[in-house]
């Protein structure tokens, strides 16, 4: 893969991390890495903890960046989120699960355009271990 | 964070009591169902996800877990799509809880929030006013059916939000009644009649005498012939149903999902033909969890079998418990359950397998061997519970085309009452309904016979090379003639009339 192309992930998520502070979300992690995978961001919105997963591309020519959240990955955060939840004794706590989906509509130096789809995915049929 | 909301399910003919009991609790967002959903069940926490949003509502980003209690019996279908987003509003606190505890919902959602019939609405209600509760929340198409039964307030409701409005006390639903009488006498109509069948006169008396008697009836024609629309008819000329027969007969169509959307009764006695690749278990009933077959949702009616040797043989062997003790017994691991299913058997076929054998105007293409083995698909002891074989000759040009009218269902109708009158009185104090279900020592019984009657009786047997099988029929079947006639004793004529029923008992080429 290219620098560049890595650097495009970054670049996502650095605009979506601006975008959910200005919408009032405090970030408590930044790529939260463990074994099992990483989270992009997690933060917290009122009393819930949101797991957030950032999608980035430069054009929707081959689908809006959300739809590249396949069911693998989401299985992938949601077993992250539950190691997290254990880490941090967090058993009694609202939470969920959003996606932010970056484009950069003309190249990465252009005005971004930010989707927050909130609670785009739940933890539903996914095996407890 | 806890509701529980009262719904119901089915099983065999009756329903029981579903507790659903709803926690909303926090952590990872899920929406668990338990206490043994099928498939249908556990899609619905789709349905009710996006109703619930598309209502207005917000649905809650919680650990959702949804049980159906009783525990242990496997529950199916969508009708509880009501009840688990009524209860998740509860939990929610969206909902009071105090219509909750008195009322029965159940109803199938859309994805907009509207509400879908559901299968079972009239036993449903039955059990709920039995338990004592004081309402019941259904889909309007459902409505007219559960108010048949007294004793219970039925709400129709047409969408998700009208029923929180319900619960909440903030709008009032007018209960549907309805006035079982008038509706009664406004379905009790059928679409045809005895009338329009041309000719046949011969095959017309054979289905008075069957309908008088609740005699089994064979027809045995050319295709073509006209013995699929006498068999059709037959109904037509049974005496009407009578409310509780019309409420048992509606349960078996509502658990199937047959009762005509926003109809209250099935007032008309069923009649069902069902295709001769019909399998065992579609026939008499069957699945894991059991559901009625034709024969039980023939109850109080006729159940036709058109070419009746083209049936599987199974699925015409397992037809004799129905038609001896007027139920069926479904056994399965699960469960097992008891359909009512007191029927009439009409059947029809060909006389052999091209059809043309009784056929005057064509040549009959079959070698006798072909035709001996067409006939014996048909084995003995299901031949032996069919009184009547008559045979349907093909019509003329002349009979096609004559413009008088034959005699309409509902004069035929009022004869063979009489004679179910002069039975019902005859049977008295017995388990017997009708000369067809008469046992060996009520035939001795009920059917002397003169000395001339004997006598003809004997060369018949002779001649004909009639079984002793047979002589008990046209016994049972001059019985019902004479009743027919209003005569006490069984005379000769009436003897003469019913051996002629008995075409396949003949040795052929006599």
């Amino acid at each position: 893969m290219k620098a560049g192309r890595l650097g495009l992930g970054a670049e996502g998520e650095r605009v979506a991390k601006a975008y959910l502070q200005t919408k009032g979300f405090r970030i408590l992690h930044e790529n939260y890495s463990t074994p099992l995978g990483e989270i992009d961001l997690i933060a917290k919105e009122g009393g819930v903890v949101v797991f957030v997963e950032v999608k980035a591309r430069t054009s929707g020519e081959f689908g809006p960046p959300q739809a590249s959240v396949t069911l693998a990955k989401q299985r992938q955060i949601v077993k992250v989120a539950r190691l997290y939840l254990q880490r941090e004794r967090l058993a009694e706590v609202a939470c969920r699960f959003d996606v932010v989906a970056v484009t950069f509509a003309g190249g990465q130096a252009g005005q971004p355009n930010v989707l927050l789809i909130r609670d785009a995915f739940s933890s539903e049929g996914i095996a407890l271990f | 964070m806890l509701a529980k909301v009262l719904s119901s399910a089915v099983l065999g003919v009756n329903a029981y009591l579903v507790e659903v009991e709803v926690d909303i609790a926090l952590g990872l967002p899920v929406f668990n169902t338990v206490g043994l959903p099928d498939t249908s069940v556990k899609e619905s926490r789709d349905r009710v996800k996006a109703a619930i949003k598309n209502c207005g509502f917000d649905f809650p980003s919680r650990r959702i877990t949804v049980n159906l209690a009783p525990a242990d019996i496997k529950k199916e279908g969508a009708c509880f799509d009501l009840p688990m987003a009524c209860g998740i509003l509860a939990a929610m606190g969206l909902v009071k809880p105090d219509r909750l505890k008195t009322h029965l919902l159940l109803g199938e959602l859309s994805l907009d929030g509207g509400l879908r019939g559901v299968k079972g609405a009239l036993p449903m209600a039955v059990s709920a006013a039995e338990r004592g509760l004081t309402g019941m929340v259904l889909p309007a198409e459902n409505a007219a059916e559960a108010a048949v039964v007294e004793g219970i307030q039925i709400y129709g409701v047409e969408t998700l939000p009208q029923v929180v409005q319900f619960l909440n006390g903030a709008q009032e639903i007018p209960p549907t009644r309805i006035d079982l009488q008038e509706v009664f006498a406004q379905h009790a109509r059928y679409g045809v009649d005895l009338a329009d069948v041309k000719g046949q006169a011969h095959a017309k008396r054979a289905l008075e005498v069957a309908a008088a008697g609740g005699h089994n009836i064979l027809f045995i024609g050319p295709p073509g012939s006209g013995k699929t629309m006498l068999a059709k008819r037959l109904a037509t000329i049974l005496p009407d149903l009578v409310l509780e027969e019309a409420i048992e007969v509606t349960k078996i169509h509502s658990i199937c999902g047959l009762v005509p959307s926003r109809a209250a009764l099935v007032a008309t006695r069923p009649f069902r033909a069902p295709h001769h690749t019909i399998s065992d278990a579609g026939l008499i009933g069957g699945g894991t969890i059991p559901r009625p077959g034709e024969v039980s949702l023939a109850h109080h009616g006729v159940l036709f079998l058109d070419e009746l040797p083209e049936f599987k043989r199974s699925v015409l062997e397992v037809l004799r418990q129905p038609i001896e003790d007027g139920i069926v017994t479904i056994s399965r691991a699960v469960t097992s359950v008891t359909y009512p299913a007191c029927f009439m058997l009409a059947a029809a076929m060909n006389p052999c397998p091209c059809g043309y054998f009784t056929d005057p105007k064509h040549d009959c293409a079959c070698a006798p061997s072909q035709i001996q083995r067409y006939r014996s698909r048909i084995s003995g002891p299901l031949l032996d519970r069919i009184d009547l074989h008559i045979e349907v000759p093909p019509l003329r040009y002349r009979e096609i085309t004559t413009e008088s009218q034959g005699e309409p269902s509902d004069v035929v109708r009022m004869r063979v009452k009489g004679a179910r009158a002069i039975q019902q009185e005859r049977f008295r104090r017995t388990q017997t309904f009708c000369n067809a279900q008469m046992s060996a020592r009520q035939l001795r019984r009920h059917c002397p016979v003169g000395p001339d009657g004997q006598r003809l009786l004997e060369t018949a047997l002779e001649r004909l090379g009639l079984s002793a099988r047979a002589h008990d029929r046209i016994l049972k079947v001059a019985r019902t003639i004479a009743d027919l006639e209003g005569y006490e004793t069984i005379r000769t004529d009436h003897l003469a009339e019913a051996i002629q029923y008995r075409t396949l008992d003949r040795t052929p080429g006599r």
